[in-house]
């Protein structure tokens, strides 16, 4: 009688457990794929145009850039072709030559030539958003939603939320600083040049 | 005295881009292959149905193109995990598209492993990177999705010379949310996620199957993975509750599940971050997959 019993409550065990849900998956050793991240989704608006005399500097127009996927995402952002008459160069611009950087800042205050640093040269290899690359952490009175605290990074391209968790802070603005060429060649003006902003998982 | 030149970046394309927006979108965020045999080669999309699906909306004609990339810097790089050693172990078909317009398009993921048991154990992280090229002239602004690929190698070498032949999985579905944070949670509290979010966890077959789905929960660690950054694994007593644990779904449809957690009430449990897994996995012969749920829970002081 016990041991009938007792069957009758490892049976009833084994079924509360399935019904409910509560087992751990299974470990083994076959090839195993997991899913850990479905989705990333990148979503720009506006372009990059911007006008500077030889030999000076101006500052582009925002471009908005915003996380319409489901995670959280960091932006890094590339030169990934420069073809025509000029050279793109990562150092002061010499004829013929010409250099960007850019900055994710608030947007509705243009930045100033001087907020760009050195870490913000837009590069012909991957550099990826950080708290200070394409950022000027030392302007940090422009870099805030208003009634945010000062210390909260919502205006750069690290670890942005996903719009559908936090429409205002998945939209992030870029700025881009164009630094022309010293001096020119007659004739030679023509220039074809393209950038990659894209999004990876910030996990 | 020569005058200066107004040099205008960014003509022609630059104006006409001015009217529309882009957007990329690409599944396989981040995906987890794991018990890889040296000597074998493992694609994805008749495996698994699962291939490398990119969505591209706008109105420009641009190229797509495709390619795997190593890790660009320490902040592209996975704890625990090595650059791979050689980009040729994986393999993207098609690689490149030429689009006119809004498309998705879908790209089979090949991954082989050199017959090498140098690599046994190992674990190694690559990127497949989408981006846009366009087809005009003048200054471009391309947008990208870079998937992450965590490649963990077998422990030891195994007999697999029928098995990977005749297994089959399905990953032609999807789970919303992937991701939830709730605050302010009370330890010793039977917590209903799904109330307290009010929204449920719906699982999406959008394939051609009908088909079996069983929700668990699962240890990071037998996955290999840490928590998300400023998050620790919960405690391993904590009650969870799925309801329903097993769902049939027809091609087409959506099912739902909920979800109950009940964190021990112990003093080490207040004013901490917890993150618990879930997999909900397809029923599946010689290969297990699945896609993530994390639940994170922050618990108030006491």
């Amino acid at each position: 009688m016990k041991r009938f019993t007792g069957k009758f409550f490892e049976l009833g065990l084994v079924c509360t457990l399935l019904c409910a849900g509560s087992v751990w998956a299974e470990e083994g050793s076959n090839l195993d794929v997991t899913m850990t991240v479905q989705v990333l989704t990148v979503y720009r608006f506006g372009s990059l145009n911007v006008n500077a005399a030889t030999g000076t500097s101006a500052v582009s127009d925002r471009i908005l850039v915003q996380n319409t996927g489901n995670v959280n995402e960091t932006f890094v952002i590339k030169i990934t072709t420069v073809t025509g008459d000029w050279k793109y160069v990562e150092t002061q611009p010499g004829q013929d030559e010409f250099r960007l950087s850019v900055i994710w800042h608030k947007w509705d205050v243009k930045p100033s030539t001087k907020e760009f640093q050195t870490n913000d040269i837009l590069k012909l290899t991957e550099v990826v958003a950080s708290t200070t690359t394409f950022f000027n952490e030392l302007d940090v009175s422009q870099h805030y939603a208003a009634g945010e605290n000062v210390n909260q990074n919502t205006v750069n391209g690290v670890n942005v939320p996903p719009k559908s968790v936090d429409n205002a802070r998945s939209i992030r603005y870029l700025f881009f600083r164009y630094d022309a060429p010293q001096s020119y060649t007659p004739g030679k003006t023509n220039v074809n040049m393209s950038y990659v902003v894209t999004a990876i998982a910030s996990e | 005295m020569r005058k200066s030149l107004w040099i205008v970046l960014g003509l022609g394309m630059g104006l006409s881009q001015n009217l529309f927006g882009l957007s990329l979108s690409g599944s396989m965020g981040e995906l987890l292959i794991r018990n890889l045999q040296p000597g074998t080669t493992v694609q994805l999309t008749p495996l698994m149905r699962l291939p490398w699906r990119i969505q591209y909306e706008g109105k420009e004609a641009i190229q797509l193109i495709l390619r795997p990339a190593v890790p660009d810097g320490v902040e592209e790089m996975k704890t625990g995990y090595e650059v791979i050693p050689d980009l040729s172990w994986v393999r993207l078909s098609p690689a490149l598209f030429d689009l006119e317009k809004s498309s998705t398009v879908a790209s089979d993921v090949s991954i082989s492993i050199p017959n090498d048991d140098s690599l046994l154990g190992k674990k190694f992280v690559v990127y497949l990177w989408a981006q846009t090229a366009a087809k005009k002239a003048g200054v471009s602004t391309g947008l990208g999705v870079k998937g992450r690929l965590l490649l963990t190698i077998a422990p030891e070498r195994k007999k697999i010379s029928d098995s990977l032949n005749t297994a089959r999985s399905y990953m032609e579905f999807k789970l919303r949310p992937e991701t939830v944070l709730l605050q302010g949670i009370q330890p010793g509290k039977k917590i209903a996620l799904n109330k307290v979010l009010k929204k449920k966890f719906v699982v999406e077959n959008f394939g051609s199957e009908t088909m079996k789905f069983s929700v668990n929960r699962i240890s990071g660690d037998s996955l290999g993975m840490n928590p998300t950054q400023g998050m620790e694994w919960g405690p391993r007593e904590t009650v969870c509750r799925v309801q329903p644990a097993a769902l049939k779904i027809k091609p087409g449809k959506k099912k739902h599940f909920t979800v109950t957690i009940q964190i021990p009430d112990e003093e080490q449990n207040y004013n901490r971050r917890f993150q618990y897994l879930f997999r909900i996995s397809p029923s599946g012969v010689g290969v297990k997959s699945g896609i993530l749920l994390k639940v994170n829970m922050e618990t108030s002081p006491k």
